[in-house]
């Protein structure tokens, strides 16, 4: 039996807690192991996707217990794919933190791999209780991230999501509790089974409580209140952290359980609240965008809504919407990323108030360019990959006669175009090309940037390799 | 039975109501509290009914059919819980230390006040 699933848990975690020892080395010893545990975490997950094409799912039993008693780490298409994103996304992330964040601050990579460690773990597990722990440990770990930022504001803002994320919490684990009393099991497959049969008031009950908690997690519309100010506050690399990694975590976790669970028990009507509360975030997310004055507050609320489009595909249930929605959530990890990276690198010095940012483009064109490049991306323009995933659950929209649905789409573009659109002009203005220029040395920083904007493009180019494993996958989620 | 379960869901309620009314920072955190004691009472409840056995197996083979143990499995993720629990206390703890320090109150609208 292969022991490479429960590395990609372990390695991060060993890296976290090494982090403090090798200070005591040396800082440059440090940040190199940052490198190679992050590029690491990636070798590993690809190692495992040959046996995961072979076979379709790998089982890993901790410790050779088996799944009645013991801890189960499943790996299929789904949540490899996944894991693989999370780990490229915290590779960004990291790489770009070494120039972005103080060199002597090594407990922030003990933070960041122990969110590493939770998605991971989360994202690989096939035991319900323990998604909710590795779940926990992520955003436990997040939370200080956010108030690495320094100033007051960021920890207002920190305990905002802390309390957000936690009422989450509690609604999540009360399902897992009743689910557990129900069927006598926390394996996520034999409980989906029995649950099938189980009273229905206990079934509706399960999935109301889950679909509450993953909308808080993931920010969807009428409960997004916390994530404006907690991604917009926090440092650029820990933005790009929560909008890329986290929330698309929240996502896989709402997806897998909602669709485990739901058939048989009314899977429709609850594809039917989240197709329309995602373009109800689509519209409520770009349309107060538009009225931002700073910059990553801004791309905070664009988040809203992009995964808005993303829940709107979940909820179009068909295996293509799924499909669109998986490719986007790939795409949105790469454009938001860069985005914020961007905005952190013409932003030092000068703050993310637009009013600030006149000219800023002229004294750092390399970032304002990675900007442009993403924003682009994420207005959904032809040749960059943001389009696809888009064209893709808009199509399909319509194709289900879902008008009103694919319309907010199409609006929300028109919108993302306004408000990127004045945030060029601003970065090009005229005037006040005076300020502090961009940050010198940044290596890391420049590669992480680079990776970024890769990513907007190449994706568009291989579209066509991973539509049919996209599709593949999507057909096994729903079974 | 009913009892049970609905004194759980009455502290669910309870802290709800006050983390979402209450700008007092303790206070909130209290309401974090006593919303995740409804969690664990619920999982307690779960495994057991009153008259059940400890889950300890005895070590003779003959155990009277009729002895029913408790279920250890929703113990375990209490305990779990109650480490997570902490965890989370003592983060958002650590923020209010950090509030009061840079605004001198522990008063979220005033905060927000004091902010814009």
């Amino acid at each position: 039996m292969t022991h490479l699933s429960v590395l990609a848990v372990v390695l991060p975690l060993l890296c976290a807690f090494l982090m403090p020892l090798l200070d005591m080395v040396s800082n440059r010893v440090n940040r190199a192991a940052v490198v190679l545990f992050a590029t690491g975490q990636i070798v590993v997950l690809l190692l495992l996707i040959p046996q995961v094409a072979a076979d379709g799912t790998v089982e890993y039993h901790l410790g050779g217990w088996g799944p009645r008693i013991g801890i189960v780490l499943v790996v299929d298409g789904f949540s490899l794919l996944f894991a693989l994103l999370v780990a490229v996304g915290i590779w960004m992330v990291s790489l770009f933190s070494l120039d972005y964040v103080d060199r002597r601050e090594y407990r922030y990579f003990v933070l960041l791999f122990i969110v590493l460690a939770g998605v991971t773990g989360m994202v690989l597990t096939g035991d319900l209780f323990n998604l909710y722990v590795f779940f926990e440990l992520a955003s436990l770990a997040s939370f200080p991230l956010i108030a690495f930022a320094k100033n007051p504001g960021a920890v207002e803002a920190a305990f905002r999501y802390m309390l957000y994320s936690t009422i989450a919490s509690v609604f999540i684990l009360l399902a897992i509790g009743l689910t557990y009393g129900a069927t006598g099991t926390l394996n996520l497959r034999q409980a989906a089974e029995v649950l099938s049969s189980a009273d229905a008031t206990v079934r509706s009950a399960v999935l109301g409580l889950l679909l509450v908690g993953f909308a808080i997690k993931v920010a969807i519309v009428p409960f997004h209140a916390w994530l404006p100010e907690a991604h917009g506050s926090a440092p650029a690399p820990v933005s790009a952290l929560l909008s890329g990694v986290l929330l698309k975590t929240g996502v896989y976790a709402m997806v897998r359980l909602l669709l485990t669970f739901g058939p048989g028990v009314g899977l429709g009507r609850l594809e039917h609240i989240l197709l329309n509360l995602g373009a109800l975030s689509v519209i409520v997310g770009h349309s107060l965008a538009v009225g931002q004055t700073n910059v990553k507050k801004m791309l905070a609320f664009s988040s809203i809504a992009h995964i808005g489009i993303i829940v709107t595909g979940v909820g179009l249930g068909t295996v293509y919407g799924l499909a669109g929605a998986l490719f986007h959530a790939i795409n949105h990890l790469f454009m938001k990323a860069t985005a914020f990276f961007a905005a952190g690198r013409f932003g030092a010095g000068r703050g993310f108030e637009m009013a600030d940012l006149r000219g800023a483009g002229w004294q750092a064109p390399w970032a304002a360019a990675a900007f442009i490049v993403s924003a682009l991306s994420l207005i959904g323009l032809p040749p960059l990959a943001g389009f696809i995933g888009k064209w893709e659950i808009t199509l399909d929209a319509l194709r289900h006669g879902h008008l009103f649905h694919a319309a907010a789409i199409l609006l929300g573009t028109l919108l993302s175009a306004v408000y990127y659109g004045r945030v060029t002009r601003i970065l090009f203005s005229k005037t006040g090309q005076n300020g502090p220029p961009e940050k010198s040395g940044g290596l890391f920083a420049g590669l992480a940037l680079c990776a970024g904007v890769a990513g907007c493009f190449v994706q568009f180019l291989v579209w066509g390799r991973i539509e049919p494993i996209l599709i593949h996958i999507a057909g096994l989620i729903r079974g | 039975m009913t009892l049970d379960y609905g004194t759980a869901i009455a502290l669910l309620c309870l802290g709800l109501y006050c983390v979402m009314t209450k700008t007092d920072l303790i206070k909130i955190v209290i309401g974090i509290n006593i919303m995740e004691s409804a969690i664990l009472l619920f999982l307690v409840r779960l495994a057991a009914a009153p008259g059940d056995r400890a889950p300890i197996y005895p070590a003779e083979s003959n155990v009277p059919p009729a002895i029913v143990f408790a279920d250890p499995i929703p113990q375990a993720l209490s305990l779990t819980q109650i480490v997570i629990n902490a965890a989370i206390t003592a983060i958002m703890l650590s923020f209010v230390v950090k509030l009061y320090q840079s605004y001198r109150t522990i008063d979220l609208a005033e905060i927000r006040r004091i902010q814009h």
